[in-house]
């Protein structure tokens, strides 16, 4: 995806990216967000996300993400 | 499931409005003491995927234009309303803080990109594995004080908007992108705006990317420990 993007649309995504995905008010969930078999995102720990390239990378392989309880 | 969207002051000045949230559902509020919270209800947890994330954005910014708020991060969901509320009871003093730091501002995003032409490929060629980690050690070196640099000449030209808005945090230099986010008085959009563009002619071998205004993503208290932060 990265690829057939401008920079500056990019960098647009990576704005949102950055900001939905590793920012924001971080509270003990009760779901936790997992890529694969490789827990990334442990809401009722911790947000592990750190890095909107790999948040952006990821969301162009929406099959990959999944969400369990 | 419920996730939350953002914290707020109250749901009351929120009453009557029909906006809607994540996966197209209707936002609701649940209340806990001098703070509340948006939130859908969802059968699953929402994958973490462009579409979601965006319909997210723009679900806190709808909020945003009605009330105060601390966005919250994407993913956060309880299995009960309960369990929310006993998690925004244990947090309710930072987060009506951090609501009170916020009020009347909103986030400016601001990123500085180095020209593609100065961001070249590796030119490591070597088959020896010494001479390999040695000349890769060299690069990294390289770009490291090439990001300094960069950082340097980013501080440089916001200079004017860092002495009018000092309240700013910096992001670490990645991929020849200097990325900054102010929190400015709402008011303040358009001035801000024309501060940052007229500042970039001294620069014109770099871009510039102004957005905004946010919700105060970069703002939003620290919370080390959820359960231990108290009114």
């Amino acid at each position: 995806m990265a690829n057939e993007l401008s920079q500056e649309q990019e960098v647009s995504l990576l704005e949102i990216l950055d900001r939905v995905l590793d920012k924001g008010v971080v509270l003990t969930g009760d779901i936790t967000l997992s890529v694969a078999d490789v827990d990334l995102v442990y809401v009722g720990l911790r947000l592990l996300i750190s890095s909107a390239e790999a948040a952006a990378r990821m969301s162009s392989e929406p099959s990959l993400i999944n969400a369990r309880t | 499931m419920i996730c939350l969207c953002a914290i707020i002051e109250s749901a009351d000045r929120l009453a009557g409005l029909e906006l809607m949230g994540l996966d197209h559902q209707m936002m609701e509020y649940l209340s806990c003491d001098n703070i509340a919270a948006a939130f859908t209800r969802h059968t699953v947890a929402p994958t973490a995927v462009a579409e979601n994330i965006v319909q997210y954005e723009q679900a806190i910014e709808s909020l945003m234009a009605h009330a105060a708020l601390l966005p919250v991060r994407f993913g956060t969901c309880f299995n009960s309303e309960e369990r929310a509320r006993d998690v925004l009871s244990n947090n309710r003093g930072c987060l009506a803080e951090g609501l009170e730091a916020v009020r009347g501002q909103v986030e400016m995003g601001v990123r500085i990109l180095k020209p593609e032409a100065t961001r070249r490929p590796s030119a490591i060629s070597s088959v020896r594995g010494t001479d390999y980690m040695q000349a890769r050690l060299a690069e990294r070196r390289q770009e490291e004080e090439g990001e300094q640099q960069h950082l340097r000449i980013a501080h440089e030209i916001l200079s004017p908007s860092i002495q009018r808005w000092p309240n700013y945090v910096r992001s670490p230099v990645r991929n020849g992108i200097a990325s900054f986010a102010f929190l400015v008085p709402r008011n303040d959009v358009q001035v801000f705006r024309s501060a940052v563009s007229v500042s970039m002619p001294s620069r014109p071998d770099l871009r510039l990317l102004c957005t905004g205004p946010w919700p105060a993503y970069h703002f939003t208290p620290a919370l080390s420990n959820s359960e231990a932060c108290h009114a």
